[in-house]
């Protein structure tokens, strides 16, 4: 099968939205790239060369759909953002791009207290079928400012769902569930795997919002794990077979509402739990599914529950920390120990 | 002022005994050092004595009743004297102690909670204890092999296929674990007692027994030959064979000491000191009187030594350390005119030796004549936990050296 990376799945399944439904349109700073710049545009009028994001995830869309519905928009996420929501609320289905989820403190009305919050105030009358795009994770040099994990922040709201892609398969098929949710749904990109590549069908598909998928199955210790860190998992799983630990790896996808039964019937299975998580240690989708699994499946745990975070500390810009920063399988192997050594 | 008379302990295995019979009825004069009751324990009866003069005011424990040791038993003071408040004070002298010592401190019960909520806790996943509890296992008898040692699922799968990890229960002596507690039950006391000590030793020990003859014909010329020499000058010395075998087997003991032990909670002791055990068969049981320090002892000295504790044990008249403390034991049957059996370990011993009847035979003697050949029986029962067949073998052989030239048995 053809094989895409992570960034052109996503892209492509923007474009492939874009063009089945007139009222997608794309919103944010720079997702069109070099507006009113005179050298990018061609004889035609079009803007092809355009920049398309700050990671030209969005190149060539701006040429494909027109400025009408890829806009660029001043450096004024309030705004727009809540330009989006108006757009929802009246009958389009905006993407709205926040191009770091670090920036998400200038967006908080519109998301969380408007977007979130219409459909209950107006009893059900108005939908809010808008996907906020928003990029998460360190690894790439771009310092505490530009390189958190916020994707549980979002996911503490009712009213908001959260998905996190690991491959690009998902990517795409997430994108097109999620442009087709009739509620707000922050998909949230870590941008240090965009380059990397995956089969995705030419077709269009969703992946349903709000379902773990098993990437491994095993009987001896669940790792669930979120986006990048699913990778990490399965690493963990490699090095743990030639010990003979068979490791079950569950990708979360969906971080809001997380997908509940599968986690609790894989923790049932093997009777031990290790979460992988790249945000910050405390208060976030790891710690909610360990008080959910302790509470929900305290009679199957052999063990406790292991959360493998990033440090309680902002993202170190200093390479050789930023990478000490990031869980990796060796961190996994250190903190899981306890529960791992009496299985090999 | 009213004194109490107690259950003495006789024996340092002894925790509880039978008022056998009240020699004084309540409201006697007794004097010191009178008798007032008779008591058994294991394999003992013995008599109590008054401790002082005065009345005695209560019979607190009926005859045929037991009472632990320690326990008020008897009351003896002056006439008329209240006796009520001292009985109820002492009928649980453990607890009184207590309170003497701290008023306001909280009861007994409270002081037995803490201690259990002090002991070692036991860590189980939540998996597993479900699976125990299903199970119906005993957690206490799994080790966990999981982090911080916590019993995991493995460990009770573990336990389902191969069995517990922990026989019994580690904070329990092993030795009074195994032992169901109703062993002679309904017996009298010493049979009770000789149940217990049978069952015990059973339970606690690898017991095997080895067998082996030992020439007699010079030992039977050595003791004639005794005899005739010290006739009329010594009529108390009865020189009887098991004399001889008493001192064969104590020069062989002090020879091989690895059998003169004992082997306790893990633990193995040898004794420096040979005290020697005679099992003694009475018309309603078996006493095990003790010749203590044997090893000091010449063959007339023990001599007179076997024929007073046996005289005693039969009189009933032993007194509690000549009926505790062997370091081995010798059991004869050769009365009964059995040749080999399988002696039961005396509890705490690693080794006894059984005696059986003479055996006549002819044999070929080395200058091709046929000789009427005289010989003992042995029967060596060891602890196999603790020696092997070859150290037995030896053991046995030292004896039947001694046996076969008694002349050694002078050194």
């Amino acid at each position: 099968m053809r094989e895409l990376t992570f960034m052109n799945a996503i892209r492509e399944a923007m474009d492939m939205a874009m063009d089945k439904d007139g009222k997608v349109i794309l919103i944010g700073t720079d997702v069109a790239g070099g507006a009113d710049v005179d050298h990018l545009v061609q004889d035609d009028g079009r803007h092809d060369d355009a920049f398309g994001g700050v990671f030209g995830l969005s190149k060539g869309l701006v040429g494909k759909y027109g400025r009408e519905r890829v806009i660029d928009t001043p450096i004024a996420e309030h705004g727009y953002f809540s330009a989006a929501v108006g757009a929802a609320a009246t009958g389009l289905r905006p993407i709205a791009e926040l191009m770091f989820n670090d920036f998400i403190g200038f967006a908080l009305d519109p998301i969380f207290n408007q977007g979130a919050k219409m459909r209950y105030m107006f009893g059900g009358k108005a939908k809010i079928p808008m996907t906020v795009r928003t990029v998460h994770g360190a690894g790439v040099g771009a310092a505490a400012q530009h390189s958190q994990t916020l994707y549980g922040m979002f996911g503490a709201f009712p009213g908001i769902k959260v998905v996190v892609p690991s491959n690009p398969y998902d990517a795409k098929g997430l994108m097109l569930a999620a442009i087709e949710e009739d509620n707000v749904v922050v998909f949230s990109e870590d941008k240090a795997i965009y380059g990397i590549k995956g089969e995705v069908p030419e077709e269009y598909y969703t992946v349903e919002i709000g379902k773990a998928n098993i990437v491994r199955e095993g009987e001896d210790i669940t790792i669930v794990a979120i986006g990048k860190m699913v990778q990490v998992a399965l690493e963990v799983a490699d090095r743990l077979d030639s010990d003979n630990v068979s490791v079950e790896v569950v990708d979360l996808r969906t971080v809001a509402p997380w997908d509940q039964s599968t986690v609790l019937q894989s923790v049932q299975k093997t009777g031990r739990l290790i979460l992988i998580d790249e945000s910050n240690p405390h208060n976030n989708t790891a710690t909610d599914i360990a008080s959910v699994v302790a509470d929900k499946a305290f009679d199957y745990l052999d063990g406790p529950i292991k959360t493998v975070c990033a440090p309680n500390v902002p993202v170190p810009f200093a390479t050789n920390l930023e990478q000490a920063y990031i869980p990796n399988a060796d961190k996994v192997l250190r903190v899981a120990e306890e529960l791992i050594f009496d299985l090999k | 002022m009213a004194e109490n008379i107690v259950m003495p302990k006789l024996g340092m295995t002894m925790t509880e005994g039978t008022v056998e019979e009240w020699l004084k009825e309540e409201g006697d004069q007794v004097e010191k050092g009178d008798g007032i009751f008779t008591i058994s324990s294991e394999k003992l009866t013995q008599e109590v004595e008054a401790t002082s003069s005065g009345t005695l005011l209560k019979q607190v424990i009926a005859a045929g009743d037991t009472a632990t040791v320690g326990a008020t038993i008897a009351i003896i003071g002056e006439e008329g004297e209240d006796v009520k408040e001292k009985v109820s004070m002492e009928d649980a002298p453990e607890e009184m102690s207590e309170q003497k010592e701290n008023d306001s401190v909280p009861s007994p019960k409270i002081v037995e909670d803490h201690q259990e909520v002090s002991g070692e806790r036991i860590f189980i996943t939540p998996l597993a204890r479900k699976m125990a509890k299903e199970k119906e296992l005993d957690i206490n008898r799994i080790k966990g092999t999981g982090g911080n040692n916590r019993i995991t699922k493995q460990d009770i799968i573990r336990v389902e296929q191969y069995g517990y990890d922990i026989e019994i229960s580690m904070k329990e002596d092993v030795t009074e674990r195994v032992v169901p507690s109703n062993i002679g039950a309904g017996l009298p006391s010493m049979r009770k007692a000789i149940a217990q000590n049978m069952m015990k030793s059973l339970h606690s020990t690898a017991q095997l027994t080895l067998h082996r003859k030992a020439r007699a014909n010079e030992l039977i010329a050595f003791q004639q030959e005794l005899r005739e020499l010290l006739q009329g000058e010594a009529e108390d010395l009865k020189l009887t064979i098991t004399t001889f075998i008493t001192k064969a087997v104590v020069l062989a003991l002090k020879d091989f000491p690895k059998i003169n032990a004992t082997y306790q909670n893990g633990e193995l002791l040898e004794h420096e000191d040979v005290h020697v055990g005679i099992a003694t068969s009475l018309s309603d049981g078996l006493l095990v009187p003790v010749i203590e320090n044997a090893q000091y002892k010449s063959i007339g000295e023990l001599d007179k030594a076997i024929r007073d504790v046996s005289w005693k044990a039969r009189q009933g008249e032993l007194t509690s350390n000549l009926l505790s403390g062997s370091t081995f034991t010798i059991t004869n049957m050769g009365a009964t005119g059995i040749e080999y059996f399988t002696p039961i370990l005396n509890v705490n011993e690693v080794g006894i030796l059984g005696v059986g009847a003479f055996q006549e035979s002819l044999i070929l003697s080395q200058e091709g004549q046929v000789e009427k050949q005289q010989s003992i029986p042995f029967s060596l029962t060891f602890d196999h936990q603790v020696l092997d067949g070859a150290d037995a073998a030896e053991f046995l052989t030292l004896i039947v050296r001694y046996i076969e030239k008694p002349s050694l048995l002078l050194i």
